[in-house]
């Protein structure tokens, strides 16, 4: 805005629609190729399916138990958002707006956990929910994910905005601190919440790594893994990889239509601090 | 709101004391019905043997019947219900003839009488803080009252460990001697449906049992010397009869064994196992933390404010500071051990090796070029960081335009990676891939994208940048956004022309924001293994074999726990020296301008 | 109006300090307000009062001293349990609840029955004609309205003293002036003790029963508004209170024993030999023009004017003068001067005062000798 010489508004446009081109090309022909048939894809013909074959999809999201899969991303994702969330807002709280000793200590320790990449406590959490008993167990797959340190570094930043007036106002009102958080802060925290809340469960879902270490039957499948798992045995059949794809993408592209300026808000949370 | 102090401070402590108790039980608890299930798992394989031994659905059914009587189901081929068990084939068929499933021995979770006694230690703890707490109410009580209270809740918490892992271990030596009976008995059961010796003694060297689990190495399992040697010295050997297990020391663990004619089967005992060890360090940190909850208390107890005050504190920041302890911080020093051992999930006991597993690395040439691969697709950060930033500066004030592309641009980071690898996979197959198909029909010669050690990993990086990028272009966007437009005029009224403008107006304005993104994304990049994973598995040749993927592989392929832990702290080293420098660099800079 | 159930209760404060680290921000602070009473807190900013308001609600706990309400000592008790509630600067309403729920929610924490919270919140609310908006949010509001709200949120709860922080500064000139009305209308309806916050004297001097002068972290004088007024303790209360400020010149004490500075020349009480005169502008009273002859009074001078300012029931005239210093004068809307004139003033000694060299006023009116002060 502050320069308009740099680009006039059509060929703006233009640049933005080729980007999104690119961008939107591989899913295109991911939907594409899911409704053509086996051979055809071989065949090397034109980019349209000859006749759409919807089969496809109830065919390949059956041979596999993609429902099962569904079902528990589903749990895995909302569990662990759920979790990210209560564990985020109540530090972030209490690092924001609570005095006690250690805190800023604690804090930082917290804050360099950042810089540890997650595969080298991948080894020893693997063998604590091995130990556990855990393996193969939705609490395995869920337990180490349930706190999320730049979850609890957003809530903090967020609840540092909040007034204090408001909360010495609740305070000669004679709510506790347990209480002001719940009833004063949590609620005026709700954009933040949602962002922490549908980063959280986007993570989940696209966490391969972890999933594949602690499940191991196909009852605990997520659909990441299904997906990897589905690609080695059908490794040719490109339509019904194609389609599980589809049905991969789909719920969270969905999702994100919906809430896409809790998204656009959290990245520039990140971007700008 | 002073009166409701003492009952506060108890169902605190209560609370403490329980989740210690609690945590302590799981532990153990869990350890115990691992080893169950696996022990079951055993004897399913066992039966499965002798099935297929016994050659024939009703002799087969007959010997099962006769190893572990009411205890084995055999059902169709499937259905597995929540058993442990194992699947008997038909000699020569490929279809399994049965699925044995086994109950496994004892019943699920702990005696009665140890939670029971746990609740009762707990209550008792609480008790006793709320008579102090009431006492202190009264009038000025001596500050060595509730430190006693601090020292007794923990003198708790270790009894119940003790008591759990004395009970746990009770329990793994009696499944441990129960399965090498069981192994024994398999023998004379083969043994008596006219097997030879060799032949019976497959049957048992099915399982065998280690740490927690009972993993089965099949026929390729040997009884290790040591354990062979102990056995032949070993003075019960001569009048055990067959079958009734006895024990020897080998190799730093107790070994259960039993014979069966000239049979003998060795089966790891529990009584020196890593898992005790986990359990007192889960105690002692729990310990650590009551003492200092506890030294506070009394700090504070004079200033109820003050106490009020921090116990809000402490129990909001609980849940996530136990998690971060416990699957964050821990683990860490936890791996950092693991790096210093020879840490094979079969083997009875690691063996301490300090520092040679990364001197080993430091000479091996394949995770060498892991980190070399590693470093290379990490440069796909700054060529996707130039073309978001050029796409950021072209596209600037397009809002209403960006509302609609943002869809496009985002799916790529926030969707599935198995998706995108598989789609990749295909668009960039050799001969039907679409890209290969549009080259050639323009006339052009295919590209081996992904077959190639030459392309492979270039192939992942154009892939990289197309993650990365919408992501970016909308940081960007932010960033450029809040560059205050006056700074722009003023350039302007100055005379800079649109170069100038951006490079003393544009990128000083931006600098936190691509710092941030470049740290951020290089961090990602080094943490890359779904790509990996699901397109290439490290090939064609390793040329695309990055870190994590060669981690993985190295834990989870080749049981090599300590040399995989050696190598994910080499990463996070190299990590935190790209970021420390990173920062560094910044900060001269900024000394400078 | 069935609002007022409780007895007011008094406030005590003994030897209240409060520091941060080495800034301190309140020291060994002595105050008593009586059980009913409107005492107003006034100051400069920084002065401490702020601070003295949120130690009184509990906000901030005291570094040294005891705080008590209705005769218990209450250190140690949470805000909400001190029988107090709080007006803020800000109003500080909850922005996601409604006013009905920022009403009532001292009540809901306290776990009233909801059929009373209900009948208190309406109570309130017609009391302070917000029947109709019960069901908005603030966001929603006038300022004047937000400031409505958050005065029920206080009454509510029928607290045994009040506390306003400031309560007027963010509204405007004509809806703070309302607004003060209605907070004196309350207090004589209500008979509550109040404790009022300001850094505006005259808001202090018009609103409160008592007024309480801070600077620096200590009390300088507490009086009634008249008191406050007419006799300042200090020099700072004297040039804090009263607009345009008191008028002032320094003195010395010259080789004849006078107090010497301009063109006075003062009676010297024994030991001061430094001194500050102060002279209220309406203790000035200027006689028309005329350059010819001497002043007639003794004690009076001449000064050019420089300004005049008139406001209609009055004029303020700027005068070059007496000596190095710069008067202004209070006067009626009769007299007739303009700038560049040179009037002769005469002084109401008997109501003016004379500041030692540490700020206090002397006992003594300043009397001036006969002679003029240089030849």
């Amino acid at each position: 805005m502050a320069d308009r010489a740099v680009a006039p508004r059509t060929a703006r446009g233009l640049l933005l629609a080729a980007a999104c081109l690119v961008m939107a090309a591989p899913f295109a022909w991911m939907a594409l190729t899911s409704l053509m048939g086996q051979l055809e894809v071989f065949a090397g013909g034109g980019l349209l399916p000859r006749t759409p074959r919807w089969s496809n999809y109830p065919e390949a999201l059956t041979v596999q138990p993609f429902g099962r899969y569904f079902l528990n991303s589903l749990v895995f994702a909302t569990a662990v958002a759920a979790g990210q969330v209560a564990t985020s807002t109540t530090a972030g709280y209490a690092f924001a707006r609570l005095d006690f000793p250690g805190r800023d200590g604690l804090f930082m320790l917290f804050l360099s956990t950042m810089m540890v990449p997650a595969v080298v406590v991948l080894i020893p959490r693997f063998l604590m929910i091995e130990a556990l008993g855990w393996i193969d167990t939705y609490q395995g797959l869920i337990s180490t994910e349930l706190v999320s340190v730049w979850g609890i570094f957003l809530m903090r930043q967020y609840f540092r905005t909040v007034p204090r007036e408001l909360e010495d106002a609740a305070r000669v009102d004679g709510a506790g601190r347990v209480r002001i958080f719940w009833s004063v802060a949590l609620p005026l925290a709700k954009p933040a919440v949602a962002t922490l809340g549908l980063f959280a469960f986007v993570d989940a879902w696209k966490n391969l790594l972890w999933p594949l270490l602690v499940t191991r039957s196909m009852e605990m499948r997520v659909v990441e893994v299904g997906i990897a798992a589905f690609h080695s045995t059908y490794e040719i059949n490109w339509p019904y990889q194609m389609a599980a794809g589809v049905a991969a993408v789909l719920p969270i592209a969905l999702l994100f239509l919906f809430t896409q300026r809790y998204f656009v808000r959290g990245i520039q949370l990140e971007g700008i601090r | 709101m002073s009166g409701a102090r003492p009952p506060a401070l108890a169902a605190l402590a209560a609370v403490v004391l329980a989740a210690g108790l609690a945590l302590v039980l799981a532990i153990a608890a869990g350890r115990v019905q691992s080893v169950r299930v696996a022990a079951a798992e055993a004897e399913g394989r066992m039966a499965a043997a002798l099935w297929e031994e016994a050659g024939g659905a009703q002799s087969g059914a007959r010997a099962v019947g006769g190893l572990l009587g009411e205890r084995a189901t055999i059902l169709g081929a499937g259905d597995g219900g929540d058993r442990a068990g194992a699947y008997a084939y038909e000699a020569g068929a490929l279809d399994p003839a049965a699925w044995i499933a086994v109950e496994p021995h004892g019943a699920d979770g702990l005696p009665g009488t140890l939670p029971g006694g746990a609740l009762a230690i707990a209550l008792a703890g609480a008790a006793l803080v709320a008579g102090w707490a009431a006492r202190r109410r009264r009038g000025p009580v001596s500050s060595r009252y509730p430190r006693g209270i601090a020292l007794l809740s923990l003198g708790c918490v270790a009894l119940a460990a003790a008591i759990a892992g004395r009970w746990a271990d009770g329990e793994l030596r009696s499944l441990s001697a129960a399965t090498a009976a069981r192994g024994a008995q398999a023998v004379e059961l083969a043994l008596a449906g006219g097997a030879d010796p060799a032949r019976a003694a497959r049957v048992a060297h099915l399982p065998w049992a280690e740490d927690g689990a009972l993993e089965a190495t099949s026929e390729q399992w040997t009884m290790p010397a040591g354990v062979a040697a102990a056995i032949a010295a070993s003075p019960d050997r001569a009048g055990q009869p067959a079958g009734a297990p006895y024990t020897v020391e080998a190799d730093g663990a107790t070994w259960h064994v039993a014979h069966a004619a000239d049979v003998h089967l060795a089966f790891l005992g529990y009584e020196r196992t890593a898992s005790p060890a986990l359990a007192l360090a889960a105690a002692a940190a729990l310990a650590a933390l009551l003492v200092a909850l506890a030294l506070h208390l009394v700090q504070l107890a004079p200033r109820p404010r003050a106490l009020r005050r921090m116990l809000a504190a402490w129990g909001l920041l609980a849940p996530a500071a136990t998690l971060i302890l416990a699957f964050t911080l821990g683990p860490l020093l936890f791996s950092l051990w693991i790096s210093l051992h020879e840490w094979r999930l079969i083997d009875p006991a690691p063996l301490f090796l300090g520092l040679d597993n990364y001197a080993a690395l430091l000479a091996d040439g394949e995770w060498g070029s892991a980190i070399g691969n590693t470093a290379l697709f990490t440069l796909h950060v700054p060529a996707a960081m130039a073309v978001a930033l050029a796409l950021a500066l072209l596209t600037r004030g397009s809002r209403r335009a960006m509302r609609w592309a943002r869809l496009a641009l985002f799916l790529p980071g926030i969707t599935s990676v198995a998706a995108i690898a598989v789609v990749w996979k295909w668009l960039l197959s050799d001969r039907y891939g679409l890209l290969n198909r549009g080259l050639e029909r323009v006339g052009l010669d295919s590209v081996p994208w992904l077959t190639s050690p030459d392309t492979a990993l270039v192939s992942l990086m154009m892939i990289g940048i197309w993650m990365v990028v919408g992501y970016q272009i909308v940081v960007f966007q932010a960033g450029l956004a809040a560059i205050p437009r006056d700074w722009y005029d003023a350039a302007r009224v100055d005379g800079a022309g649109p170069w100038q403008r951006f490079r003393h107006v544009t990128l000083p304005g931006l600098r936190h924001t691509l710092f941030f993104v470049l740290v951020t994304s290089v961090i990602g990049s080094f943490q890359v293994f779904g790509l990996v994973y699901v397109m290439t598995e490290g090939g064609p040749l390793g040329a695309t074999d990055v870190a994590v993927y060669h981690i993985y592989r190295e834990a989870w392929e080749f049981l090599q726990f300590g040399n995989a832990a050696a190598m994910s702290w080499m990463l996070f080293a190299v990590v935190f020296a790209a970021t420390w420098l990173h920062f560094r660099f910044l900060d001269t800079r900024r000394a400078h301008g | 109006m069935g609002l007022v159930t409780r007895a007011p209760q008094g406030v005590e404060l003994r030897g209240v300090e409060k520091r941060y680290g080495e800034v301190v921000a309140v020291r060994a602070l002595d105050l008593e307000v009586r059980p009913g009473e409107l005492v107003v807190l006034v100051g400069p900013s920084g002065c401490g009062k702020s601070t003295l308001l949120r130690l009184i609600a509990g906000l901030i706990a005291p570094t040294a001293g005891e705080v008590w309400i209705g005769g218990r000592r209450v250190d140690d008790v949470e805000p909400g349990a001190r029988d107090v509630s709080m007006v803020f600067q800000s109003y500080a309403l909850y922005p996601h609840m409604t006013v009905a729920g920022n009403l009532g929610f001292g009540l809901r924490v306290r776990g009233t029955p909801r059929d009373e919270i209900e009948r208190r919140v309406a109570e309130a609310a017609a009391a302070l004609g917000l029947s109709d908006l019960l069901s908005r949010r603030p966001g929603q509001l006038s300022g004047g309205q937000r400031q409505r709200v958050a005065l029920g949120r206080a009454m509510v709860r029928d607290p045994g003293v009040f506390l306003f922080d400031e309560p007027l500064s963010n509204l405007d000139a004509e809806l703070r002036l309302r607004t003060r009305d209605e907070i004196a209308a309350l207090h004589r309806r209500l008979g509550t003790t109040m404790i009022f916050v300001t850094h505006d004297q005259v808001e202090a001097l018009s609103l409160g029963e008592r007024v309480a002068v801070m600077d620096r972290g200590r009390l300088q004088q507490v009086g009634t508004p008249d008191e406050v007024y007419r006799r300042p303790r200090n020099l700072f209360v004297a040039g804090f209170v009263g607009s345009p400020p008191i008028n002032c010149i320094p003195l010395a004490r010259d080789e004849g024993g006078r107090l010497v500075g301009g063109p006075f020349a003062l009676h010297a009480p024994a030991g001061l030999d430094r001194a500050t005169l102060g002279v209220r502008p309406e203790d000035l009273s200027l006689a028309g023009g005329g350059d010819g002859g001497d002043p007639t009074g003794a004690g009076d001078f001449r000064a050019a004017v420089l300004r005049v300012e008139a406001l209609g029931s009055e004029q303020r005239v700027h005068l070059d003068g007496p000596g190095d210093a710069a008067w202004v004068a209070r006067a009626g809307p009769s007299l007739r001067v303009a700038p560049g004139d040179r009037v002769r003033i005469s002084i109401a000694w008997e109501r003016s005062h004379l500041f030692g060299p540490d700020g206090r006023r002397e006992e003594m009116a300043p009397r001036p000798m006969n002679r003029p002060a240089s030849p």
